[in-house]
């Protein structure tokens, strides 16, 4: 269960979305019993993301590389909002990556969080997935700017 | 579930105050903060709305809001509407923990939040994990 009060406070007010944040993963990742979890389909696709980014970031210059990292470490604090902290997990894509297939994946990202949002039962998951959509939806306009 | 769709009206309420007032002094994009004001209005219309099908009186506007800051150019007003949209998304975020029996309501309160982070960053806000405004505490 993510703990919404906690990661709009720390993530959202404060600005750092990378603080690790105790208590914060979801109940699977808690237990120590429970078997080597892996990511849900928002988790996977904030990996993609992230793995998209990195990949693009390599052959950016300078400019547009610190665009793609600002972003970048955005996708890595939704993900830990969604109870996923390892952002190793991130697969580096071989293929190159360019600013066309960013917004491809930036607009996919929107519909899955939106749709997401209105089907989770999880009232706090929803708000989370809500705020993400609205941070992605400002990635698009800010890589359609350039 | 009136509190937080009251809440949400009167920042709605706000967010028209401040368009007026800021509308006055930006000396680019009025075409956009008109379109903007629109949008606020139809917004204020439907929370109106629900609130008066759910039984509840909407409370009327208050007869002036304090600005965060003064407005004497463009510059501040520019970002006393990105201030406006980003103080306007706890408001949404909280009707949508609330409203969620209604898919419409919550449709529409999913939307206001994208809609307002993207009116935030056109009028200069900067891009965040998670939009929000600063130093507003989040909802309970």
């Amino acid at each position: 269960m993510v703990d919404r009060r906690t990661v709009l406070q720390v993530a959202g007010v404060a600005g750092l979305g990378l603080a690790a944040l105790p208590g914060c993963g979801r109940e699977d990742q808690a237990n120590p019993s429970a078997p080597p979890a892996t990511p849900d389909d928002q988790q996977s696709d904030e990996l993609a993301l992230i793995a998209a980014y990195d990949a693009a970031i390599a052959n950016a210059g300078t400019s547009r590389a610190a665009q793609y990292q600002r972003i970048r470490d955005e996708h890595a604090a939704h993900l830990h909002a969604l109870g996923w902290d390892d952002v190793t997990a991130a697969q580096p894509s071989t293929d190159a990556v360019k600013r066309n297939d960013l917004i491809v994946a930036e607009r996919r990202a929107i519909r899955l969080r939106t749709q997401a949002a209105r089907t989770t039962d999880d009232s706090d998951l929803a708000q989370i997935l809500a705020l993400i959509a609205a941070s992605e939806a400002q990635h698009l306009v800010s890589l359609e700017a350039t | 579930m009136s509190e937080a769709l009251q809440a949400a009206l009167d920042g709605e309420y706000a967010a028209i105050y401040a368009y007026g007032r800021a509308g006055a002094r930006l000396t680019t994009d009025q075409d956009v903060a008109l379109n903007d004001l629109a949008t606020h209005r139809l917004a204020r219309d439907q929370l109106r709305a629900w609130l008066m099908q759910d039984g509840v009186d909407p409370a009327p506007p208050a007869p002036a809001y304090a600005l965060p800051t003064p407005v004497n150019g463009n510059a501040s007003a520019r970002s006393l509407l990105a201030t406006v949209e980003l103080r306007l998304i706890p408001l949404f975020t909280e009707l949508v923990g609330d409203q969620r029996a209604v898919p419409t309501r919550l449709n529409w309160s999913i939307r206001a939040i994208r809609n307002s982070a993207l009116r935030a960053q056109a009028w200069g806000a900067s891009g965040q994990a998670f939009p929000w405004p600063e130093g507003v505490a989040a909802p309970a």
